[in-house]
């Protein structure tokens, strides 16, 4: 069921300035397509093996949704990809996960994980900044010189939509959002640095139905610039928004195609027991 | 009578037992401010704040040396025991799960019960006997050493209250440990961080025992800090065992001053950790 | 097998259409089968009674789209369930159709259809029983999920067309054989195309199981790939 995509020549959007430093282009282009590619990715907890051997790949400027039931290691291994794995006392990771060709886990994290951006379940701005400092934040944070700051937090602010919302309010408190608000700032966060991946991790379980809409639509409006990967415990969000759904069940891929053809004729029996909600 | 009677009944007189209890423990505390008001009130006037103390037997003269000298000592005790208390907040916050970490919070903890007299023996011991000569370096020392284990263990209750889910945010934007912690952490923390300092602050402003033997008292104004030094407690301490009548009035004054002085830093503390919408 | 949902509810509404769809076809079998029996021995009052069965089948028509609509709305099923699901939408259609079919036959039998030529009534007698099996087989390949059943009804439709055209151009010599019965003749005309008819739909039931276990829409496939079988017969 996996399908291959073409060749695909690497259309970044456009940059006002330089781009983050540390960010080399890779000598060794993975002509696959695919933007990440884990083989053999295998996390730890101390001696407990939570992930067993994943093989996946993500195609460049698609959405891939992971499912599954709660423990089954969807979290762990989107948490392997930037490596925030290991920065919990006592885990590991082992195999190999590849960032257009280059091995993360030779790469220094911190310069991973400025082009592998994530976005997490619970909104989280800055409380002590305001909404402009809070899009520049990983930026100034990490001592990036930005050329043109209010046409960054600007083009940031339009891409997660808010720009009209805030644009005469940006020097008021993060917190002053409402949860949407907060999260959509998050994801203008992390776009300002210009990430080739964004991950991720539930974000919308925190939001009200409107707000998750809303999100989603930025989801289809992101994915043509940015590689997204999206864990969800909610199968119907993965329908909405992902090209492919992988599917994870304690700790092992069990199966991984394109969207429309999981939801209406899966390959695996485990895999409809669970979208059917079968579980016993 | 009925159980739900009775059960009523049995609440009112709790609920009264509480009331009681609450008024008998808050009594000790206004009749203090009561009586140091009634009893200061009368000793403050300008010469209180402006004069040296006056030669013995005689009437007049004030507590300025006294005053000026509390915040000498006090700025001393900051500029030594700020600093590396919220250090080691930081470090047992963020670093600290280690054996090391272990051992500090330890002994952060036995130190800030170790009676204060002690503290000041020990600085006796290494300043005032190397020195020769009592100053106010080691009576800010002393209170620092005082101050220490407070600070120590504000900065790190106050960090670890911070959400995990501001470590990591910024650890997912590609920022540095060290960085996340000094721009984000303590910046977040900061009000409550404040707020324990100002409350240590509070406690060493009051403390006599220890400086008896580091700063000691001075009648005069003190030339420089490696003199001995007045400061309002000591000050309290001599006149108040004293057989003048005088000097037991601006016992009473110097007492309302330093009440009313960790009052204000007390409430301000309050203050300033009020929930803010 | 896989293990029931773990919403009894679910499993329970979805075990309910279920049974509602399989007494519909029950019903329209039992129509179809009454309306060719009369039609055999030509008995009008059998056939009156069995324009009567149409009120409930339609019923469980209602029934069943309505208990679809329910179930897409509030369950969102997916995969295996979605199919279940559309396969029951479409069937009943299909289901409701032959109903109607059988009607028109009884009712065209109860008119009376006075035919001389005995050698023609006997033809549609045999492409009536022919049918009966088709949809009978159909229905039980949804009642077991049987993929290969379907498949074999689906191969006979051709057969039954087949036939069928040959029944209609033996009609047709028959009209200019006896002029003075024609109006017979249209009716029984009729009743062969209206058999054809029910052929055809239950193939179109057949097809749905395939989709249903598969997940594949073979229904417009069909005619391109036994052409191509037949094609390779030939040579």
């Amino acid at each position: 069921m996996q399908t291959s995509q073409a060749q695909s020549v690497d259309l970044r959007p456009s940059v006002l300035d330089s781009p983050p430093s540390g960010a080399q282009e890779s000598v060794v282009r993975d002509l696959s397509g695919n933007k990440l590619r884990t083989k053999q990715l295998r996390a730890f907890f101390g001696k407990a093996e939570v992930l067993r051997g994943i093989d996946l790949d993500f195609p460049e400027r698609k959405v891939t949704a992971i499912i599954g039931p709660s423990g089954c290691g969807k979290s762990t291994f989107i948490r392997c990809l930037n490596r925030m794995h290991e920065v919990v006392p006592g885990a590991t990771c082992a195999g190999e996960a590849m960032l257009d060709g280059k091995d993360i886990f030779r790469m220094d994290p911190v310069h991973l994980r400025r082009e592998v951006g994530m976005v997490f379940q619970k909104p989280n701005p800055f409380p002590t900044m305001s909404i402009r400092d809070n899009v520049l934040a990983g930026l100034r944070l990490n001592g990036i010189k930005v050329a043109d700051a209010d046409a960054l937090v600007e083009k940031s602010l339009r891409q997660v939509a808010m720009w009209d919302e805030v644009k005469d309010s940006l020097g008021r408190s993060g917190m002053s959002l409402s949860g949407g608000q907060q999260q959509r700032l998050c994801i203008a966060r992390t776009i300002a640095m210009q990430p080739k991946v964004i991950l991720m991790d539930e974000p919308c379980s925190a939001l009200d139905p409107i707000a998750t809409a809303r999100v989603e639509e930025l989801i289809h409006e992101l994915r043509d610039s940015y590689t997204i990967v999206i864990v969800t415990h909610n199968m119907q969000q993965a329908a909405r928004v992902a090209h492919f759904t992988a599917f994870f069940y304690m700790g092992e891929l069990v199966e991984r195609g394109e969207t429309k053809e999981i939801f209406t004729r899966p390959s695996q029996q485990r895999t409809e027991d669970y979208i059917t909600g079968r579980f016993g | 009578m009925t159980s739900i009677r009775m059960r009523g009944l049995v609440d009112h007189l709790v609920t009264g037992l509480c009331v009681l209890s609450t008024i008998l423990a808050v009594v000790p505390l206004f009749s203090v401010l009561y009586y140091v008001a009634a009893r200061g009130l009368g000793g403050v006037n300008l010469a209180f704040f402006t004069m040296l103390p006056a030669p013995v037997g005689e009437q007049g003269g004030g507590a300025a040396n006294a005053i000026v000298g509390s915040l000498e000592l006090v700025g001393l005790a900051c500029l030594i025991g700020i600093p590396p208390g919220i250090l080691a907040g930081v470090y047992l916050a963020e670093y600290g799960n280690s054996k090391l970490g272990q051992v500090v919070r330890f002994s952060a903890d036995v130190m800030s019960g170790v009676p204060s007299i002690t503290v000041g023996l020990f600085v006796y011991a290494i300043v005032v006997l190397q020195t020769g000569h009592f100053s106010a370096y080691a009576g800010g020392l002393a209170l620092a050493i005082i101050m220490l284990p407070t600070v120590t263990r504000t900065t790190e209750e106050l960090l670890r209250l911070v959400p995990e889910a501001l470590r990591e945010a910024a650890l997912g934007l590609g920022v540095a440990k060290w960085r996340t912690t000094v721009s984000i952490l303590l910046r977040t923390a900061l009000p409550g961080v404040a707020t324990g300092v100002m409350l240590a602050i509070a406690r060493v402003f009051g403390e006599t025992a220890p400086l008896l033997f580091t700063s000691f008292s001075n009648r005069y104004w003190s030339e420089s800090l490696n003199e001995p030094t007045a400061s309002l407690p000591v000050q309290i301490f001599t006149y108040a065992v004293s057989p003048y009548e005088d000097w037991h009035r601006q016992a009473w004054a110097a007492a309302l001053l330093l009440v009313a002085f960790v009052l204000v830093l007390n409430v301000t503390a309050r203050l300033l950790v009020r929930p803010r919408v | 097998m896989s293990p029931l949902h773990t919403d009894r509810e679910y499993e329970a509404e979805l075990a309910r259409l279920r049974e509602h769809l399989l007494l519909m076809g029950a019903h329209v079998e039992s129509q179809l089968t009454a309306a060719l029996a009369s039609f055999a021995t030509q008995d009008t009052v059998a056939a009156r009674s069995v324009t009567g069965g149409d009120v409930e089948i339609d019923r469980i028509e209602v029934l069943i789209d309505g208990a679809c609509v329910e179930l897409l709305a509030t369950r969102q099923p997916v995969a295996k369930d979605l199919r279940f699901v559309l396969t029951s939408l479409k069937v009943v259609t299909d289901l409701e159709r032959i109903g109607d079919l059988a009607g028109k036959v009884a009712r065209l039998v109860a008119e009376g259809i006075q035919v001389s030529d005995v050698q023609v009534c006997r033809q549609t007698e045999e492409l009536g029983r022919a049918v009966t099996a088709m949809l009978h087989d159909a229905i039980d390949a949804l009642v077991e999920s049987d993929v290969l059943k379907a498949e074999a009804v689906i191969q006979r439709d051709d057969a039954i067309d087949a036939a069928c055209a040959t029944l209609l151009k033996a009609i047709a010599q028959a009209i200019t054989g006896d002029p003075g019965r024609v109006e017979a003749y249209l009716s029984l005309h009729t009743v062969a195309r209206s058999i054809e008819r029910i052929g055809d739909h239950s193939t179109n039931v057949a097809e749905m199981v395939v989709f249903l276990v598969r997940g594949q829409y073979v229904r417009h496939l069909r005619h391109s790939v036994w052409m191509h079988k037949a094609e390779e017969k030939l040579h």
